[in-house]
């Protein structure tokens, strides 16, 4: 589903991302975990071509991104970072704009925005959503077009406890019904530990641990996600 | 590329960012028009249509004001939307970058002459309230020939705009730096003689087309301009990097 080999970019001498690796199966819910600075937006963007790598390359679907970046893109949805939309109009004419570049009707948008709970909200400006409804929002568009595999930049900032609860029933629900592979950016580790079968920790560019996160916590005794993560960025005594 | 172009036509309509714009450059155009003709004793003659849109204060709503408004609005639809992240979100669905440069830059060609159309209609409508209707079909026609080819004239200044939008992928900068290049060309345009090189030659002298039978000969610096910029342009956004 997604094979990134030996990804890297390089600004001005200076190492962002260093040798990046790792694989995606269908059905997986991978965590994408790092300080802040660490490079897992940096990763994210040139998974999704916005970013040019250094060196590696990025297979969505089987498809390089570099060099057959719309058929990459074809089955994908993504949020990274704050999701940006046009205040002026509501949410459902946002959502419309995507539409019509996917050639899908009013059908899709009602249903997408009925799955983020946003449907009475339809016809507000965006400009008067809280963050927590932009967010909603965001994740309506990545499911838009109905994508096998979705990037979720912190998908729950911003939403309240319910909020954050039901963005995660719906990814767990997507991904064990219709078997959409999910990769995950977050902070939350709690939430990350519930959601996720799959690991990826960066720090400072360079990738730490990779595998299942069942099987990264039993080879480091942790008991706990916070516990495993603190420990392979040998913080577990600092904190 | 027409679906997207779909995409940013229905943007700016909701934004009514056009319905302003297009207002605003009927309520320039009857603002200059009065003082025109209450403080500079524009007479009425037989050349008086002529000699009102092309020799007058008129003139400086498209050599001037028409630009910097189709300025604001490129470096809005590159620089502002690069820094929203509304060019991220768009990429992220499938949308290449050559058909989004190309949908936007129709949007903004259609939008200049939409501009340019709007300030030709207003200019010989109180043309015609000035002096009884006494206008002829011909000289309609001539003066609408010379503000179509200022379309053509404004495109040079309008896709440096663009490309320092894409550059520095900010509003301010880009609508800056096409402001300065603009006020810098029509500066050299009016104190050196056929300054054919600058980019607002064609646009600051689209009144030779009316005097001159060489006109065909002025379109190649426009044109050369428009095809290495938009070429540049292009280059510029498949290169850069959409961190934002």
């Amino acid at each position: 589903m997604v094979e990134v080999a030996n990804l890297g970019k390089n600004i001005r001498g200076v190492d962002i991302v260093r040798d990046i690796s790792f694989s995606v199966e269908k059905r997986d819910i991978l965590g994408f975990l790092g300080p802040n600075g660490a490079g897992k937006s940096t990763t994210i963007k040139m998974m999704l071509g916005l970013v040019k790598p250094t060196n590696g390359e990025v297979k969505l679907g089987g498809y390089d991104i570099r060099t057959q970046r719309e058929s990459a893109l074809e089955n994908v949805g993504a949020m990274v970072e704050s999701p940006a939309f046009y205040t002026y109009m509501t949410g459902y004419q946002n959502l419309s704009l995507y539409a019509n570049l996917y050639g899908l009707g009013r059908e899709r948008i009602d249903e997408v925005l009925n799955l983020v709970h946003l449907y009475d909200d339809r016809n507000k400006k965006v400009g008067k959503y809280s963050m927590g409804m932009k967010q909603r929002l965001g994740i309506a568009r990545a499911f838009l077009n109905s994508p096998s595999l979705i990037i979720l930049d912190e998908p729950t900032n911003g939403l309240d406890p319910v909020g954050i609860i039901e963005i995660r029933n719906i990814i767990k629900n997507l991904a064990e019904t219709q078997g959409i592979t999910f990769i995950i950016c977050s902070h939350i580790l709690s939430e990350v530990e519930t959601m996720c079968n799959k690991l990826l920790i960066i720090n400072r560019g360079e990738m730490i641990a990779f595998g299942s996160l069942k099987e990264l916590m039993q080879s480091k005794g942790s008991h706990s996600l916070e516990e495993y993560y603190l420990n392979v960025l040998g913080l577990g005594e600092n904190v | 590329m027409f679906k997207y172009l779909r995409v940013e036509i229905e943007k700016l309509n909701r934004s009514k960012v056009l319905l302003f714009g297009f207002l605003l450059i009927i309520f320039i155009c009857t603002g200059v028009s009065i003082f025109e003709f209450r403080y500079i004793q524009f007479g009425i003659s037989e050349t008086f249509y002529i000699d009102f849109m092309l020799y007058s204060t008129t003139f400086v709503v498209i050599k001037v004001i028409v630009p910097i408004l189709v300025l604001l609005l490129a470096a809005s639809v590159w620089g502002g939307e690069y820094s929203d992240g509304m060019i991220k979100s768009f990429l992220l669905c499938k949308v290449g970058k050559t058909r989004m440069f190309a949908g936007k830059l129709i949007l903004l060609i259609l939008t200049s002459a939409a501009s340019v159309l709007t300030a030709f209609i207003t200019f010989t409508a109180i043309s015609a309230l000035k002096s009884g209707a006494g206008i002829s079909p011909d000289s309609v026609l001539s003066m609408a020939k010379v503000y179509a080819v200022t379309i053509i004239g404004l495109l040079p200044i309008l896709l440096m705009t663009v490309f320092a939008s894409i550059v520095f992928g900010h509003f301010q900068k880009g609508f800056s730096l096409g402001a300065v290049l603009l006020f810098l060309s029509i500066s050299l345009d009016s104190v050196i003689d056929n300054a054919y090189m600058t980019p607002t030659y064609f646009l600051s002298n689209s009144y030779v087309i009316y005097t001159s039978e060489a006109h065909s000969a002025y379109l190649i610096i426009p044109v050369l301009y428009a095809v290495l910029l938009t070429v540049a342009g292009i280059t510029a956004f498949k290169i850069k990097d959409i961190w934002q």
